[in-house]
């Protein structure tokens, strides 16, 4: 039997009237019941477009990429819009040397979890520069961006308490809240006067207000001083994940917080070492009582293994290229502006985004895989987004700005885009 | 009618069907789904109730309106079934007429308000609206949009509807076809007024504007016979 016809038989239709959520909830005696019906659907879909995901790149994430396309197993050269590195410092030399250093050094991994034998003197290098550079008393090191997250917010929040979080948060704030137990109140996306109504009645609670300091689907900026007035009218603590805004945002690069000039008025600071360091990890910034609890507390940490010290001195020297090279953050903006002012030009919808992130709207679930096919066999490497990423039918491509990129670069990229979108009449 | 009675699929063809997914408490949810049946959660502790409307006209029992409240629910998957596209479980259903009333109790066990409900199909340039009230007292108003620009497309959807009543709990697949159309623009709205129809939903725990819109024009409705679920039965 054709992989077509079981697909019919199971699904009765049409790949896209299907998508990750239509196989997430099921009921059956046997857990391995969807098993089948998901492969056959994730066979069809990939076919139909779904294999533009997780392509293997043979090369470092620079401006222009090898990647193996898994449809017909081409090698493809193109031009890169897709990796975060933001500021270009994945592949940068002295970071590279550092890490080569680092292996040398303490070998691989670090054989252990932070709070036993895990934690080298590369760790606490980091976190001590990362506290200097955030501007508080300490910051706590994690294995991944997810996992500060999930760590911070299981660690910190208990039963019976109310964590208010933007409805556009990350998954890693989804499942730091379940983790937690308390109950979970989502406010409409970047709404001020919406996180109020959540947070009317009550009083005597513990609550954690959590915002993003920019929105990594849609690219905007978070409101926060409105945000930051209601959370402390209705005594809320408040999070901000600056996983896209560190290094990027404020005079010195500290984030959102730093640009509105409300980093005092926030309790916990996020960031991620993944974006525009290039690298892996994240961390907690804030007081020490706050460093000393989640270290004892949040599990995400506790019960993994520290974050590589090859990475961590990779990281390491990354921040301070990014703290004593101000020009990447001009570099970078000067290209946001470049690339937007020629996305105008060209008429291409970019949605609310105000930032290096820069959605490209195609509202349409089907089509746009169509159309990302088009865009890789014209050379350029754009991910589709669809549902259940974003809300049905505003479906995008996400475009990643980095430093790195040159002005002939993003030139090419808008004219291949503009081509493409103008042959399937988008634009 | 018995069980037995109820071998053949029954088809409702109409001009309308529209519908709206607005989130409330998983609590609330929790409260009204028999035992065994899980709610979908777009977000962590809330579920999704849906606000159906449809205007018949032509099915075994004629032409009717009806409005039906229901929870979206895990599907049940067996192996060698095919795959629905949702599932559901109507815990509030009113019809215009005594014999779409009837027929659907006894036919397909879904609780119905007592009495006939005034239903009005209101059409506008890119929406519908919605009002249905029981001996003038309002119940709800929905209005769905048609999402500007979103292409309709025809299709044949398949569903789930999960039934209890008093004897059990029962699954009926049902195919939904003719021209579709749903979107995620939040431009809809709903109201809903203290009714005894809400039948445990609390209006002020209830979103008011649909974070997915649904609407299907000159279709179909075919629902299969119904399957006893000796799992789900009880509370």
């Amino acid at each position: 039997m054709t992989v077509k016809t079981r697909l019919q038989q199971h699904l009765q239709g049409d790949p896209f009237d299907y998508d990750y959520s239509s196989f997430y909830y099921s009921s059956s005696d046997d857990a391995f019941t969807i098993l089948e019906p998901y492969t056959e659907w994730y066979d069809q879909a990939q076919l139909r477009g779904y294999y533009l995901y997780g392509q293997p790149m043979s090369s470092r994430p620079m401006t222009r990429v090898e990647l193996q396309e898994k449809l017909e197993q081409r090698r493809l050269n193109l031009l890169n819009l897709s990796s975060y590195n933001y500021l270009g410092l994945s592949y940068r030399p002295e970071i590279i040397e550092a890490a080569k250093k680092a292996v040398d050094r303490y070998g691989l991994g670090a054989a252990g979890s932070p709070v036993l034998s895990g934690t080298m003197d590369v760790h606490q290098d980091l976190e001590r520069e990362l506290a200097a550079f955030k501007g508080k008393p300490a910051a706590l090191l994690f294995p991944t961006g997810y996992s500060t997250n999930v760590g911070l917010i299981q660690g910190l929040m208990r039963p019976g308490d109310l964590i208010v979080a933007d409805q556009n948060s990350h998954a890693s704030v989804v499942d730091g809240a379940i983790l937690s137990k308390a109950e979970v109140r989502f406010f409409r996306h970047n709404l001020p006067e919406d996180l109020e109504k959540k947070l009317v009645g009550t009083p005597g609670r513990k609550k954690l207000v959590i915002v993003e300091g920019v929105y990594s689907m849609d690219g905007d900026v978070c409101r926060l001083p409105e945000i930051v007035e209601i959370a402390k009218k209705h005594e809320a603590r408040i999070m901000i994940d600056e996983a896209h805004s560190t290094f990027i945002y404020g005079e010195n690069g500290r984030g959102v917080a730093e640009a509105f000039g409300l980093e005092d008025q926030i309790d916990i600071h996020v960031g991620t070492l993944s974006k525009a360091l290039g690298g892996q990890g994240g961390f907690v910034a804030g007081s020490t009582s706050l460093y000393k609890y989640l270290e004892g507390f949040a599990r995400s940490r506790f019960f993994s293994c520290g974050l590589s010290p090859v990475v961590a001195a990779g990281v390491l020297e990354a921040l301070r290229i990014a703290s004593r090279e101000p020009g990447l953050r001009g570099r970078l903006w000067a290209n946001v502006s470049h690339i937007r002012r020629l996305l105008r030009e060209e008429g291409i919808d970019v949605g609310e985004s105000t930032s290096q992130v820069i959605p490209v709207m195609i509202r349409n679930d089907r089509r746009i895989f169509e159309i990302a096919h088009r865009l890789q066999r014209a050379g350029l490497y754009l991910q589709p987004i669809v549902y259940p990423a974003v809300a049905k039918h505003r479906s995008r491509f996400r475009i990643s700005v980095s430093a790195a990129h040159t002005h002939d670069q993003l030139n090419e990229g808008v004219a291949i885009l503009a081509h493409v979108l103008r042959e399937e009449g988008i634009l | 009618m018995s069980l037995s009675e109820n071998s053949e699929p029954k088809l409702y063809h109409y001009r309308d069907a529209i519908n709206g997914f607005f989130e409330f408490p998983t609590s609330n949810a929790r409260a009204i789904l028999p035992r065994g049946l899980q709610p979908v959660e777009p977000h962590h502790g809330m579920s999704v109730l849906t606000v159906t409307a449809f205007e018949f006209h032509d099915s075994a029992v004629g032409a009717y309106r009806e409005v039906a409240l229901s929870i979206i629910v895990s599907p049940r998957i067996q192996h060698g079934d095919a795959m629905p596209r949702a599932a559901m479980f109507p815990f509030m259903v009113g019809t215009t007429t005594p014999e779409s009333r009837r027929h659907g109790i006894e036919v397909w066990r879904l609780p119905h308000h007592p009495g006939d409900l005034e239903v009005t199909f209101q059409r506008r340039e890119g929406q519908i609206d919605v009002t249905a009230a029981a001996g003038g007292a309002p119940i709800l108003g929905l209005c769905i949009t048609d999402g500007g620009d979103v292409a309709w497309e025809t299709v044949e959807h398949r569903y789930q509807t999960f039934m209890r009543d008093d004897a059990g709990t029962y699954l009926s697949p049902l195919v939904m076809s003719g021209p579709f159309m749903e979107h995620e623009e939040e431009r809809g709205q709903l109201t809903l007024h203290a009714h005894g129809f809400l039948n445990g939903i609390d209006p002020a725990e209830v979103t008011t504007i649909p974070f997915r819109e649904q609407w299907m024009r000159d279709g179909v409705e075919f629902i299969h016979p119904l399957q006893t679920l000796a799992a789900f039965a009880g509370r």
